[in-house]
Formats: structure tokens, sequence, C-alpha cells
């Protein structure tokens, strides 16, 4: 397994080896995505409390699971990157950092979007949603530091220790609901003997939870292959790849 | 059909989260895409000179 690890740090060996898995990723997110928003928009049945607009959690909810899945990404690729200095961690660093952008602003949106109609308001200074505020500055302080530093290696060693240090906000997030009075509702539990969800509302959830997880690899493995090509583009290897296509 | 678009009058809600976030996961892979292309062509022009 670790030889395997190790081949994975070249950047030739990652961009042949990811290459294979691109169509697989894409087809399975556009059919686990199709799947989940059929369930969630058609066969799931309307809550009784929050009516229609529930909906939004088939989305909302697996956006701020990734938001922080992909943080937690983003700072074991800064540990590698800080120890063992390989190019592919650093790359995936600066990588998670606009993907994760991205799902926390869509998680902050759609829960945005949420909160309206169930709590009357938009936006609430809610430890919840405060702390997903700080995860997306977080985020973004991330990309700043890659585009303010020109040494794209300098950068990411300042960028993994900034994605190490922030790892705090994680747990923050999770237990925000628990440590603070919330107008957020309490974590989910999945896993028990009464789930806080009925599988009808459950199971679409999940596939969308997935789907988002699918799609996350999908992009990752893109963006980091462009990455490598930016970075490589002197060594022969990406000229005879350039020439081939 | 209506009724479904409709939502119970929470359309504007559902439909612009689901809207924002199609949007969102599109256009990154859009711009992922895009750079590949561009890239390739950067490369391949830079042998000619």
């Amino acid at each position: 397994m670790w030889s395997f690890f190790h081949k994975l740090s070249s950047p030739k060996y990652y961009y042949e080896w990811s290459g294979k898995w691109i169509p697989w990723l894409g087809g399975i997110t556009i059919l686990l995505t199709a799947l989940g928003v059929y369930w969630g928009l058609v066969i799931a049945p309307t809550d009784y409390q929050q009516g229609e607009s529930y909906r939004i959690i088939f989305i909302h909810v697996p956006a701020a699971w990734m938001s922080m899945f992909i943080y937690m990404v983003m700072a074991v690729a800064g540990f590698i990157a800080l120890v063992w200095k390989t190019k592919i961690s650093e790359i995936v660093v600066s990588e998670c950092a606009v993907i994760g952008a991205v799902f926390t602003a869509l998680a902050l949106i759609t829960g945005m979007l949420w909160g309206k109609p169930t709590w009357g308001t938009y936006w609430q200074w809610d430890a919840r949603l405060t702390s997903e505020l700080i995860l997306l500055f977080l985020y973004l302080g991330v990309i700043s530091i890659h585009s303010a530093i020109e040494d794209p290696r300098i950068a990411a060693r300042a960028a993994s220790v900034l994605a190490i240090v922030g790892i705090i906000n994680i747990p923050i997030i999770h237990y925000s609901v628990t440590w603070w009075n919330s107008l957020h509702q309490p974590n989910m539990e999945l896993v028990s003997e009464s789930p806080s969800m009925h599988p009808s509302m459950l199971i679409p959830l999940l596939i969308m939870a997935i789907a988002f997880k699918v799609y996350f690899g999908w992009l990752l493995f893109i963006r980091v292959r462009n990455e490598i090509i930016s970075r490589e583009r002197s060594t022969n290897w990406v000229k005879k790849l350039i020439l081939a296509s | 059909m209506q009724e479904f678009f409709y939502m119970g009058g929470k359309g504007f809600f559902v439909w612009g989260s689901y809207g924002i976030t199609a949007f969102g996961l599109i256009l990154s892979l859009v711009i992922a895409s895009r750079r590949k292309g561009k890239l390739f062509k950067e490369i391949e022009d830079s042998f000619e000179e």
C-alpha cells in the first residue's frame, strides 16, 4: 500500500492513474444526482411541519457535509505537503480550497433559502451559521495565499499551515448546535435505533451525499491534472502528451 | 404539473436552491474543462515559437 502512495506522489503517475477514473466518476455523479434529485423532489413525501421547503435539505445538508469533508482532505494534504513536501499534495491543497469554497458558499446560500420560509429570516448571527461563514473565509484565505505568493511551493507551505490551523473550526461547526443555544436544529442522528429521519427522506439525502462526494473526486482529479500539466510543462512527458493529443 | 413547480408556495426557495447548486457545480466543471483546453493550446503554441 505504501508503495502505491509513493508512486502516486509522482506527477506523471498521478496524471495517468487519475485519468482512468475520470469517466467513471463523471458517470456515477450524473446517475446518482439524477436519482437523488428525482427521489428528493418527486418521490419523497411532503414534510408535515415544513411543507415543501424541506426539500432544500437534500442539497443543503450534503453541501454542508462536503464543506467540512473537503476541509479535512485539504488539511491532511497540507500536513503531507509540509512533512513529505510532495508536489501532488501541494496541488491538492490549492485545488481543494477552490472546490471547498464553492460547496461552502452553496451550503450558506441554500441554507439562507431554507431559513427564510422556515425561520422567517435569511440570516441570523447564530453559532452554526457564523462558524460556517468562517469556514468560507478560511477557504478564501488559502486561495488568497496561492494568488499572492508567486512561487507555488512557498505558497503551498504557507497555505498548508493555514489549512492545518483552521481545522479547529470543524468541530466548532459540528458541535455549535450543542454548545450554544442555536436557531439551527440539532445534528441528525443517522446511525441509531431510531434515526431522526424517515427512510423515505433519509435515502435520497444519503444518495445526494454520495453523489456530491463522487463529484468532488471527479472535479478534484480534473483540476489537479490541469495544475500538473501547468507546472510540468517543461518536462518531456508533458511535451509528448501534448504532441500526441 | 403546475402544483409541482408551485411547491406549495415555496417554489422560489426550492427551485432557487436547486438552480443555484446546479449552476455552481456545472460552472466549476466547465471552468476546469476549459482550462485544460487553454493549457494544451498554450503549451502547443510554445513549441512553434
